[in-house]
């Protein structure tokens, strides 16, 4: 079984084309082998004699990447952040996804992102996507706050009223005030 | 010459990766041409190194955040294949901030791992 990963980033934009995204998996199986299966080794060899060693189109990747999974019976490829592909890439990255997938029933997608990129995610994978809202659960909240009361260096400054409050207070208030409740409650810290 | 049962010219030590043993102990020559040729391989495949990011997201994460995530149907549904599922994607649908990055796959609670 083996593990694959891509996190997206608006800040990597020029580099994370499909081609270098869909190689990126394939880099990381390849790595986990301990023999380079003889197609890619074939491949890399002839892009070497090339003057200039052309860069890899995408569905020249796409093989490359079946390649590499097929020695491995059970592929997770987890894909993060989906939303911060850029649109130009995002429609060759999920068709070829679709590709390999039908070709590789076995093979086990999980893509996170904002929810508006799920019609995308719908329209490029006809097959269809369980979707699964994440949010903090409460235990998660509180077992945050927890934390980063722990690390609190100015102790002085919190009392148990004020602790036990926030414990209860702001995981009842999840999922909308988590993204504004920790940052503030660390600005105020800090002051 | 057939290609298929010569993988690559053994000058360049290319053809040990072929081999069952892929790290010549005995043959320190060509277990540099060999570390090389690999990591020039790797790096053609693809300049990208997400594992970096996630050594980096691994590190930062704290221990038992996200367990909801590894006991919900869903994602045991979509994991194990159960009940003739056929969806091969999980989407997780969630707004900035939410901890997606942050949720992991536990291999210590897979059944299927020996």
């Amino acid at each position: 079984m083996a593990v694959v990963c891509l996190y997206c980033d608006f800040q990597d934009q020029e580099k994370q084309t499909a081609a270098n995204m869909i190689g990126a998996l394939t880099k990381q199986l390849v790595n986990a082998l301990k023999i380079v299966p003889p197609e890619i080794e074939k491949a890399f060899e002839r892009a070497e004699r090339e003057v200039g060693g052309r860069g890899l189109q995408v569905a020249e990747t796409v093989k490359l990447l079946q390649a590499a999974l097929a020695p491995v019976n059970r592929t997770f490829i987890c894909i993060d952040a989906l939303d911060e592909c850029p649109d130009k890439h995002l429609s060759q990255l999920l068709t070829s996804l679709h590709t390999i997938s039908q070709a590789s029933p076995d093979i086990r997608l999980f893509i996170t992102g904002r929810p508006h990129i799920r019609s995308a995610v719908e329209r490029y994978l006809p097959a269809g996507a369980q979707v699964i809202p994440i949010s903090p659960s409460s235990e998660d909240t509180k077992e945050y706050l927890e934390i980063e009361l722990g690390r609190d260096l100015d102790s002085e400054a919190m009392s148990p009223a004020l602790r036990a409050d926030i414990l209860k207070r702001i995981p009842e208030k999840i999922p909308d005030t988590y993204v504004i409740a920790i940052p503030a409650l660390k600005a105020q810290r800090d002051h | 010459m057939d290609p298929s049962t010569h993988p690559g010219p053994n000058s360049t030590g290319t053809g040990h990766i072929n081999s069952f043993n892929p790290i010549n102990s005995h043959n320190t020559t060509t277990n540099i041409t060999y570390v090389n040729e690999r990591a020039k391989l790797l790096n053609w495949l693809s300049p990208l190194q997400p594992r970096v990011r996630h050594n980096d997201v691994r590190g930062r994460r704290e221990p038992g955040l996200g367990e909801w995530f590894l006991q919900a149907d869903e994602f045991l549904r979509w994991r194990d294949g159960i009940g003739g599922f056929d969806k091969a994607t999980l989407f997780g649908s969630g707004n900035p901030g939410v901890g997606k990055t942050f949720l992991r796959y536990d291999r210590k609670n897979n059944p299927s791992e020996g």
